[in-house]
């Protein structure tokens, strides 16, 4: 190895690499090729012998690293580079020779104009003998992107604590709408967000169980919580009903959907009214399924009773999965204030409703009792003198001279009072007619939806197979919801009821509803509940819709009967088939609002 | 037991039924007279012969038990046999417990009313005898003298001749002069039969 000509043709021919591998030795051309690639690679290539003199460095090396070739072969990195420098590329040159395999290092250099950092691939090289007897460097020159990285990392700093500093919520998103970056004043903006969403919950949604159910969706959303609950106290206050549960699971009618007051955490704060927070959940004796939290990576539990003046509507609980600050749990007592004024406004509304249903009702009836004593006696007046009329006539005939002209004036008179029962009838038609309740726009499908919330229990207990099928462009209808509820309901309870008995196949319920032929005349939306039930027979057709007939053992035949005139009354037609294998269909079209309107 | 000049009054709204009830009685001999309202009734002069009133109760203006109670305070007083076509039983109660012969709830048998009729021409027709006996009594009482009027008196009470003489400051033969005329003029046969005429005119309390 001679320390004046690199790559000269004597050293080559040493190289004990070139005789391992057996390859013929390249010709002049080759090595001039060899050494323009190497001069012209962008990295920087050095060899060094094993006691770490340079034997070879390429143009990238002498450039970046302030040194020429004749400078530096033969010469180890102490007699070039700084001390500590020179410590370190021995340092990771030795780590190589012992090691025998290929390894990467972060260098850094030194040069005139600053700092520079390299990252090397070094590499060793091995004789005949299996030997290491030089290290080769590649290196690449990553001071630019280092550079870059510390200015990003700096600015982060930056802004990290710009942001933590503010009390304005600043909040990240990505482009999947998922939360990157919160500052801690987010915990303002969280519940902030959370309860618009209640406000809106509240507002929006038909029903109690509906609203608190967008809330605790709206608390796993912004909270990022594993799962939060909501619970109702029943009427003696002795129970808690799940109204509501999102995030891990959003099953209402699972074992644990009831607690006692007093029992278990949730009945603890409910009984308390005071907010429970059990920081470390794998430790704490009062969460008794460890195995569950640990699976499910559960770390912590916070419950808010939700008050309202004092008294008990609700609790909200859940479980994180990163510990809970005081500001974010500050953040839940308002969301748990916002959701517990919600409930008890909800309540307040449907206590005003069913009071207004009920006086509805009692008008109803009322209204009813005097129609039908005025229907009475409108009617019973042609009646009587009919009856009296024809008594009269059966006398006059018996007679042995039988007064022909009082009978003919008699019948005359019967004739005529017939006339005016039947006007009386025609009338009351017309006042029935007129005093239709209320009738608003509906949306059938969610009316069925709502009837259906109705039913999961009877439908699991009598192993139902329900299928909906639900058209999503249906038109509304005007009519009155509780009425129409009522028919829906009836006909499902017929439906399960008349499979009662089946068991050699399943008990399959079909409701569905669909818009009903535009162009037809009957334009509107036709409801079909099919079953697979014992059915009936055609010639009991008629008799199905008749007052007081049934074939249930203990039905009242009340149902059928008055789902009919219901359906009738809203211009609509209720009607039903066996089907072709099993069971029946019972099926109503109403028309839509517009041909509603005379 | 219907006199040929029994009359039936009908009130009833219904033009309808108060024909049908007039042909009804008709084919039984009976005379009726209609009326739409109880005010026409009342301004009617009604004939003195055994009469009865088929009264409906529901009636535009005053009703069927409003003009009960008006009639129970007028005299000759009238039978009523109320129809309806809606009653309950409080007003049944109501009509029945103020004299009402019947209650029939329309459409009624024809018999029903027929019967319920005749029964109340009948009681009219009680009525007005006793009405009219006690008339004679009091035309009899009118004509004994104050004197004989006296001794009528406590003859009824059980007196002995003495002892009213004695009362009355005379002899035991002048009471007894009075006493047989005022017992020809007031057609007593015995002392018996004087205190039940006294009694039917109010002289003596009835006592058992």
């Amino acid at each position: 190895m001679t320390h004046r000509q690199p790559l000269d043709r004597d050293d080559r021919r040493t190289d004990a690499a070139r005789q391992k591998s057996g390859v013929r030795e390249p010709d002049q051309a080759e090595e001039a090729l060899a050494r323009e690639i190497l001069n012209n690679s962008a990295n920087l290539i050095s060899l060094k012998d094993a006691e770490g003199r340079y034997l070879l460095v390429n143009r990238q090396f002498e450039k970046t690293l302030h040194v020429r070739q004749e400078q530096i072969k033969g010469k180890r990195d102490d007699e070039i580079f700084p001390p500590e420098l020179a410590a370190a590329f021995r340092a990771n040159d030795l780590q190589v020779l012992h090691a025998g395999v290929p390894m990467e290092f972060e260098e850094a250099t030194l040069p005139d104009d600053g700092a520079h950092t390299c990252l090397v691939q070094k590499f060793p090289l091995v004789n005949a003998e299996g030997k290491v007897y030089a290290t080769g460097g590649i290196g690449t020159d990553i001071t630019e992107r280092k550079r870059a990285e510390q200015a990003l990392r700096a600015s982060e700093e930056h802004y990290r604590l710009l942001c933590e500093g503010a009390a304005d919520v600043v909040i990240s998103i990505n482009e999947g709408g998922q939360l990157v970056f919160v500052n801690p004043a987010t915990d303002s903006a969280r519940q902030a967000l959370v309860r618009a969403d209640v406000g809106v919950a509240f507002a929006t949604k038909d029903s109690l169980r509906a609203s608190l159910q967008a809330c605790a969706e709206s608390v796993v959303r912004h909270f990022e919580t594993a799962l939060a609950r909501i619970w109702t106290p029943g009427k003696d206050h002795d129970v808690l009903d799940l109204q509501a549960s999102a995030g891990l699971y959003t099953d209402l009618d699972d074992t644990h959907s009831r607690r006692p007051v007093g029992f278990l955490n949730t009945g603890l704060i409910a009984k308390e009214r005071k907010r429970l927070v059990i920081d470390d959940v794998m430790n704490d004796p009062r969460i008794p399924d460890k195995t569950w939290a640990r699976n499910e990576g559960v770390t912590a539990f916070a419950g808010h009773p939700l008050l309202v003046r004092d008294s008990l509507v609700g609790v909200m609980t859940i479980f994180s999965r990163s510990s809970l600050t005081t500001k974010t749990l500050d953040a839940l007592a308002l969301v748990a204030d916002a959701i517990a004024q919600g409930i008890a406004q909800k309540r307040a509304e449907e206590a005003w409703q069913s009071r207004q249903a009920e006086l509805a009702r009692v008008a109803r009836l009322v209204t009813m009792a005097a129609l039908s004593a005025s229907i009475a006696h409108e009617v019973t007046q042609p009646l009587a003198a009919i009856v009296t009329n024809g008594d009269a006539c059966l006398r006059l005939l018996a007679s042995d001279r039988p007064n022909v002209s009082g009978t003919r004036d008699a019948v005359a008179s019967i004739i005529r009072d017939a006339r005016r029962a039947v006007d009386v009838v025609a009338r009351v038609r017309a006042l029935l007619k007129k005093s239709d309740v209320a009738r608003m726009p509906l949306d059938l499908g969610q009316l069925i939806r709502d009837v259906l919330a109705l039913v999961p229990r009877e439908v699991a207990r009598h192993r139902i197979v329900l299928q909906t099928s639900l058209a999503s462009d249906l038109p509304p209808v005007l009519g009155d919801r509780i009425q129409l509820q009522q028919v829906v309901l009836n006909l499902l309870t017929n439906a399960i009821e008349a499979m009662r008995d089946v068991v050699d196949r399943r008990r399959e319920l079909v409701i569905s509803a669909r818009r009903h032929d535009v162009s037809h005349p009957e334009a509107g939306v036709l409801v079909a509940v099919q079953d697979a039930g014992v059915g009936f027979e055609r010639a009991s057709l008629d008799q199905l819709f008749e007052a007081l007939y049934t074939t249930k053992p203990d039905g009242l035949g009340m149902g059928l009967s008055i789902s009919r005139s219901i359906i009738l009354s809203h211009g609509g037609r209720l009607w039903a088939t066996p089907n072709a294998d099993h069971g029946a269909t019972f099926q109503f079209i109403l028309p839509t609002g517009k041909s509603q309107t005379p | 037991m219907s006199a040929d000049d029994s009359i039936v009054f009908i009130i009833d709204d219904d033009q309808s039924m108060r024909d049908a009830l007039r042909r009804l009685l008709g084919t039984v001999g009976l005379r009726a007279q209609a009326f739409e309202t109880p005010e026409e009734f009342l301004k009617t002069k009604r004939p003195d012969t055994p009469s009865c009133l088929v009264l409906d109760v529901r009636l535009p203006g005053l009703s069927g038990l409003d003009l009960q109670r008006e009639l129970a305070d007028v005299d000759p007083p009238i039978q009523i046999v109320f129809i309806t076509a809606h009653g309950d039983i409080p007003m049944t109660v109501q009509a029945l417990k103020a004299g009402a012969v019947d209650f029939l709830t329309k459409p009624f048998r024809d018999q029903q009313l027929l019967d319920a009729v005749h029964h109340a021409l009948d009681r009219d027709g009680t009525a007005r005898h006793q009405r009219a006996q006690l008339a004679e009594l009091r035309r009899r009482y009118e004509s004994l003298t104050q004197r004989e009027r006296e001794v009528m008196t406590l003859v009824v009470t059980g007196l002995l001749n003495k002892q009213i003489a004695a009362q009355v400051g005379t002899s035991e033969a002048t009471v007894k002069a009075h006493r047989a005329q005022l017992m020809r003029k007031m057609q007593a046969e015995s002392v018996a039969r004087l205190v039940t005429i006294a009694q039917r005119l109010g002289l003596v309390p009835l006592r058992s």
